[in-house]
């Protein structure tokens, strides 16, 4: 079971309260129609399935309903910071988690 | 013109919960109130102004708090979201008429009700029903939280008097109630 911080609600919740909601900071094309079959399938499907430290999107939907980021290890589940939608990550965390 | 009927999601739990009642615990349904859902721009002073001068008080802006009284209160949901429960019916329009420019007011009183839970033994039955922390050095007087009760959606606040009212969902007000009814028992 994960504690997951969420921004909004200044609090460790549990992670029965939120809804993952997949790799964070896709920008959708400006121009969608100028793209190849090819670009748009690759902006829809396919994901990085990072290895390691990973920026990915959560909702908390028992709670606030909102979105918001965090930075969790994929293989250790580590969480390093969760922060909200619209800003920036800090630097990751040198190596692999402890 | 006969009258028409109120009756709460809740009315035919009424003479289960008054018979488990006592005791440790008290359950009842609240009286229908209205429930509005109000979104606006908390750093917009002038939509906060407006809200607070229709209202009579102010909006909260503190996560997992509420502020207002008995008769009007007002509940943080989100960042630009609250919930508004009033029996004076009056609020809704006035908030229209008051509130200017980019927010949205939404009678949401069909799909919700009240459940007030009393007595020593409200905080266990809490405790074994929902995942948050409901323990009193961390949730206090003026705290609302919007939680799972029995895997349920709840918004669960703790007033004044020290008691709880569970703010649900019409749909599960069914389940929750025999949820209480189930939960309360070993304390009657
Ligand atoms: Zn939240």
């Amino acid at each position: 079971m994960l504690k997951i911080h969420c921004p909004y609600c200044d609090e460790q919740r549990e992670e029965e309260e939120f809804s993952y909601s997949g790799e964070a900071h896709i920008s959708r094309p400006l121009d969608p129609g100028a793209l190849s079959d090819a670009d748009w399938a690759d902006y829809l499907f396919f994901r990085k399935n990072t290895r390691g430290w990973h920026h990915e999107m959560w909702q908390h939907s028992a709670g606030c309903r909102r979105y918001f980021n965090v930075t969790r290890h994929t293989v250790t589940y580590e969480i390093f910071e969760s922060y909200p939608m619209g800003t920036t990550p800090k630097a990751l965390p040198k190596g692999d988690a402890r | 013109m006969s009258n028409i009927l109120v009756e709460t999601p809740l009315h035919h739990m009424a003479d289960a919960f008054m018979t488990l009642s006592g005791g440790g615990i008290n359950i009842h349904e609240a009286d229908m109130v209205s429930h509005l859902n109000l979104r606006g721009c908390a750093s917009d002073s002038s939509f906060m102004k407006a809200a607070q001068k229709t209202l009579g008080f102010a909006l909260p802006v503190v996560p997992n708090s509420f502020s207002g009284h008995d008769e009007s209160a007002a509940y943080w949901l989100g960042p630009d979201e609250w919930l508004i429960t009033t029996n004076d019916i009056a609020v809704e329009d006035a908030l229209r008429v008051a509130l200017k420019g980019h927010f949205a007011v939404t009678n949401i009183t069909g799909g919700q009700t009240i459940i007030s839970l009393r007595g020593g033994a409200s905080l266990e039955i809490l405790q074994k029903s929902s995942i948050y922390d409901f323990h009193p050095s961390k949730f206090k007087v003026g705290n609302c939280v919007q939680t799972t009760f029995a895997k349920a959606g709840a918004l669960v606040v703790k007033k004044a008097d020290g008691s709880f009212n569970l703010i649900i969902r019409r749909s599960f007000a069914d389940y929750i109630g025999r949820w209480l009814l189930d939960a309360a028992r070993e304390y009657s």
